[in-house]
């Protein structure tokens, strides 16, 4: 099943709940609605052609939509330092709905 | 959004690139903002390369390989309109006003590049992008330590690999040939990279 296949409905549904888990390249990616899903249609669109995975598969990456509450958004930029001194990922405003980084 | 990146990423040497793939050759575009990397990949996908990721060189521990991990292209402020009448079939989403980076939109990745994510293909060509119209464009040929340390500059986490990290950076770039690539023009940057596979061919 791809992620093209849930009505939109489905879709908005599994977001707010335990996330929606994807397959991307290598990687199990948990995506969570946190924020007003103005944005869902596109997130639903772009990365309409990726498989689902199940739920309780185990994510190497999680992606929360929308604007870090409070210490979270310090607490996240933290986890990033992986990526020696690059800070790979800006914090999005939440008007930006998919993982994009500082590059283009 | 916020990406949490765990230790499974560290199965891989992860390179700031744009990604393609012909003939199960990766060519490998490292590059900062500005570069004109995505905008060259959305026009080699147009004419007819596999897209692997717009923004992430993912090159496995285990075989040395380009795993693909193709995500949504982002386009910025004219790229949009340029890719839109280069590109007209690849499909675009909404344009945003960012306030960092002006518009941005995203191109929805080809069905054919998300239908074989799981297959990587062997690092050919190294190639540094830079649009800039002041100066020759073309592909230069570069030395190997100029662009191990070029591309060492553009590893997310080649020094927390240390040793390991070094010995797979040299590796993968000893694998390649290696090129500058001041380009002021789209398609004849795209013509001038689609050459550079198909002289490959010929060769071989």
């Amino acid at each position: 099943m791809i992620l093209g296949d849930l009505s939109v409905a489905e879709f908005s549904q599994r977001l707010k709940g335990a996330g929606l888990r994807l397959r991307i390249g290598p990687f199990a990616v948990s995506i969570r609605y946190l924020h007003r899903d103005l944005f869902a249609p596109t997130l639903q669109f772009l990365y309409g052609d990726f498989p689902l995975l199940p739920d309780d598969t185990p994510a190497e990456f999680r992606v929360r939509l929308g604007r870090p509450f409070g210490v979270r958004r310090w607490v996240r930029r933290q986890v990033v330092f992986w990526l020696d001194d690059i800070e790979p990922f800006y914090p999005f405003p939440a008007a930006l709905p998919f993982p994009c980084s500082n590059g283009e | 959004m916020n990406w949490c990146v765990y230790d499974h990423v560290h199965e891989f040497l992860v390179l700031h690139a744009a990604v393609v793939e012909k003939g199960g050759r990766a060519l490998v575009m490292p590059a900062a903002t500005g570069s004109g990397k995505s905008t060259l990949s959305a026009a080699l996908v147009h004419r007819g390369w596999r897209l692997l990721s717009d923004e992430f060189a993912l090159i496995s521990k285990e075989d040395g390989l380009v795993y693909p991990i193709p995500r949504p292209i982002g386009l910025k402020q004219a790229s949009i309109p340029l890719i839109r009448r280069y590109a007209p079939e690849l499909r675009m989403g909404p344009s945003f006003v960012d306030t960092r980076k002006g518009t941005v939109a995203h191109l929805r990745p080809p069905p054919d590049s998300v239908e074989r994510m799981a297959e990587p293909a062997r690092p050919a060509w190294l190639v540094f992008p830079a649009f800039d119209t002041r100066v020759a464009s073309g592909l230069a040929p570069l030395s190997k330590a100029s662009a191990f340390i070029a591309a060492s500059d553009s590893s997310f986490n080649y020094g927390t690999l240390g040793e390991a990290g070094f010995d797979q950076l040299a590796r993968f770039v000893d694998q390649c040939e290696t090129y500058d690539f001041p380009f002021d023009d789209l398609n004849t940057a795209a013509e001038a990279l689609d050459r550079l596979a198909d002289d490959r061919r010929n060769a071989a």
